[in-house]
């Protein structure tokens, strides 16, 4: 047992926070304010450095990262710009990871290289009224000759107008529910592939999020990702791997508003004494620190996993939890310690506040990680079997001891 | 990086599953509730290594690692937390100081007894006036003639009855707090040692604490561990590691307790369901699991930080401070899950709700370690 990255995970560790808090940490504010902001000269820099193909494997012309060393870039990037995390994991794992693991050869010699190079992908599964309810979704995909014609609306595709490659998840069969979802690949500016509304968001406000209309969209049947049906599947792998891009881009921000908080704890003075003299103060910072690093160990763990070739599923939605409500919980702290200057833009950790709420909720909320890990611990304790000394808590046997 | 335990870690881990599943899990429920001091099991566990999982073999340990030893004290803890809280405090309360700061003699007369499980092994530092702060004991020794004369009262000690040895902290020169107290070996049966009543505890109640008066005890310099002065260094390197031991019982209480309730929410139900298949009982479920697991990464992460000869000091906090607040919400979630039947102690999960509490305060309160850990941040 050794929770420690390795010295080539700690190689990424050290260039990639060099990198993120030299060039992209002083144009976060600006990112942020700026309306319709986006970081085009960052994203250049980081496909010119390999990061838009760390899923890639390097045959691909990818960097062919395992999911440690991915977790830390993200965490990285995070601190630096949750903005640019999000586009970064977007693109790594819900772009370009199903086409590496379920394309067809053609697809990935075709795709794999230009989304390394920087072209930039996406991921559009969520529609106005099918969110965590992956199974309900409505866009429909039809057989025609050789081709598939698409229609639907989508929602909340983010990286949605600047990607090239658009993931697109519509229903082959109607009647089939979750078994009906069919993925395929699509190229931006194919004709019924419609942008519409760009969201106007509480935060992550360089991050674009689109909505897309579907209009008889064709696709030829080369463009559909693994089989008929398995949509479903890809999506929620492809989400499995998202989850823990996620609980990094949180653990990145959550990093970041605590090092601003002890920053300012140690200058600030009140009633003669630093705050960070202060008990309740220090009982602020504690409970932020202790969060990040559980956080930063479960999502460790899960990516370890991952790598692994093991099951990852829970571990996912476990770190995914415990690193967006800490996020949560030390952002907002963070403003406490600041006080009324945690309110006011000059200081940064009124954005980190802005750019955590949505951990909560996207890649699944919070209720739906806490559905996954339930029915998991369920499913264990179905296979142990009740041990003897148990009473059994029922009218019938209350009170008869076993032991 | 790895997340597994080693093969060697992993067989001692699953010695100590059958060692808690055969001997221990069929009597916990009963032991608890008649507040019996779990004599019986003792020799099954002194066998298995269990009084100095980290001791050095030559001195009568196990000779493993502190993570072997976490995941010892979780397991134990998930079926009998009193029982895992006595063995903490022999591992890193008294073998283990006596490991770091014990003179050659002193390791063969109490380390190896005490590691080995012939000798129970107690911590006094607790005074009446001097918990947290325990840099103002009234304790006391005195050098007189060739030896000390040692005065003192101590309470909560932990193994307080059954114990054969005694790690007492007191003062030597208190006028420099801190830096004048001195830890002293005292054996049991020394004139002048005597145990109060057992306390009665809100739970552990498997667990032997108790008041010990120390009255003109006589001890020859050869009882002192450490140099005069030293007591704060042994004090906290037996708390550093001992932290790790709370941690790892606080984690094996709150898994002891949602196991139970995750099996009830599987078997219970309430309109035409399973509790289990029920939103908000699933969601109480995975909340408190996530803190058990998030905590457990924090206690098995300070013992490999001790494993590694690193400063684990605010390791050892944050991860105490985690996971006595993961088993308190934890087993008060077990109770909610199980409903009124929670509330009854044949059903075996309330227990884990008195026990639990115990963990915020013992070692260093909850409010102590955001001390240690805000230091850690604020400092340098």
């Amino acid at each position: 047992m050794d929770f420690r990255l390795t010295d080539d995970q700690r190689e990424v560790q050290d260039v990639t926070r060099r990198l993120a808090r030299t060039e992209f940490l002083p144009q976060a504010p600006r990112w942020d304010q700026e309306q319709d902001a986006y970081p085009a000269e960052a994203v250049a820099k980081l496909a010119e450095l390999g990061y838009l193909g760390m899923s890639v494997p390097e045959e691909y012309g990818g960097l062919g990262y395992d999911a440690v060393s991915y977790v830390v870039v993200i965490e990285e990037l995070a601190y630096a710009s949750a903005a640019l995390a999000i586009l970064v994991a977007v693109h790594n794992t819900v772009g370009a990871w199903p086409i590496v693991r379920f394309g067809s050869e053609a697809q990935k010699k075709a795709l794999l290289p230009r989304l390394a190079a920087g072209e930039v992908g996406c991921f559009s599964l969520s529609e106005p009224d099918a969110g965590s309810d992956v199974a309900s979704l409505t866009a429909t995909a039809r057989r025609e000759g050789d081709h598939y014609v698409l229609n639907g609306s989508k929602n909340w595709v983010t990286n949605g107008a600047h990607a090239s490659i658009f993931n697109v998840f519509a229903k082959t069969d109607s009647a089939a529910g979750g078994h009906g979802i069919t993925g395929f690949v699509v190229e931006a500016g194919t004709s019924g592939l419609d942008l519409g509304k760009h969201e106007d968001k509480m935060g992550l406000r360089s991050s674009d999020t689109v909505s897309l209309s579907l209009s008889d969209l064709r696709v030829p049947a080369s463009a559909r990702l693994g089989e008929e049906g398995m949509g479903m599947k890809i999506a929620l792998a492809a989400l499995d791997a998202g989850r823990i891009g996620v609980a990094a881009q949180a653990v990145g921000v959550a990093q970041a508003a605590l090092d601003q908080a002890v920053a300012y704890a140690r200058v600030r003075r009140a009633f003669g004494k630093l705050l960070s003299d202060h008990g309740p103060v220090q009982t602020m910072l504690a409970e932020m620190e202790r969060r990040i690093v559980g956080a930063r160990l479960l999502m460790y763990r899960a990516a370890w996993l991952r790598d692994q070739g093991r099951p990852f599923t829970e571990a996912a939605a476990l770190a995914k939890l415990y690193a967006t409500e800490s996020a949560t919980y030390v952002t907002h702290r963070a403003i406490q310690v600041h006080g009324g200057y945690g309110y006011v833009k000059e200081y940064p950790v009124e954005r980190l506040y802005r750019d955590a709420r949505v951990f909560e909720i996207y890649e699944g909320t919070s209720e739906i990680q806490r559905l996954v890990i339930a029915r998991e611990m369920l499913k264990r304790a179905e296979t142990i079997e009740a041990p003897a000394r148990e009473a059994v808590a029922s009218a019938d046997n209350v009170g008869k001891r076993l032991v | 990086m790895n997340f597994d335990p080693t093969p060697e870690q992993q067989a001692f881990l699953e010695s100590v599953r059958a060692l808690v599943r055969e001997r221990i899990a069929p009597h916990a429920l009963r032991w608890d509730e008649e507040g019996k001091w779990p004599a019986e099991v003792l020799p099954d566990l002194a066998r298995a290594g269990l009084f100095g999982i980290y001791a050095p073999r030559e001195h009568g340990g196990r000779g493993l690692d502190t993570v072997s030893y976490a995941l010892a004290i979780e397991e134990l803890s998930s079926e009998l937390p009193a029982l895992a809280i006595a063995l903490s405090v022999n591992n890193s309360l008294v073998a283990n100081p006596i490991a770091r700061f014990g003179t050659v003699e002193q390791k063969q007369r109490f380390l190896t007894p005490v590691a080995s499980g012939k000798l129970l092994g107690a911590f006094a530092l607790t005074e009446a006036e001097a918990g947290s702060d325990a840099t103002r004991l009234s304790g006391r020794a005195r050098l007189e003639d060739s030896g000390y004369v040692l005065n003192a009262e101590k309470v909560m000690v932990t193994n307080g009855g059954p114990a054969g040895l005694f790690l007492v902290v007191v003062a030597t020169e208190p006028e420099k707090l801190g830096r004048g107290l001195t830890a002293f070996l005292v054996p049991a049966d020394a004139p002048g040692v005597t145990r109060g009543a057992r306390d009665q505890l809100m739970g552990l109640r498997s667990s032997d604490v108790r008041t010990v008066t120390f009255d003109n005890v006589r001890l020859g310099p050869e009882h002192r561990l450490g140099e005069e002065g030293r007591g704060l260094s042994v004090t906290i390197e037996a708390l550093n590691a001992g932290r790790v031991g709370v941690g790892a019982q606080a984690v094996g209480i709150g898994r002891g307790a949602l196991d139970r309730a995750v099996r009830h929410a599987g078997r219970r139900r309430q309109f035409g369901q399973t509790l289990g298949q029920i939103g908000p009982v699933q969601q109480m479920l995975a909340a408190a699991h996530t803190e058990i697991e998030a905590a457990r990464m924090a206690v098995l992460h300070a013992a490999q930080c001790r494993d590694r000869g690193e400063s684990f000091s605010a390791d050892a906090s944050r991860a105490k401070l985690s996971a006595s607040q993961a088993a308190v919400l934890a087993a008060s979630t077990a109770v909610q899950v199980f409903g009124g039947w929670g509330y009854l102690t044949a059903t075996g999960v309330e227990r884990f709700h008195r026990d639990a509490k115990v963990t915020e305060l013992y070692e260093g309160t909850s409010e102590m370690q955001r001390i240690v850990l805000a230091g850690s941040l604020t400092r340098g």
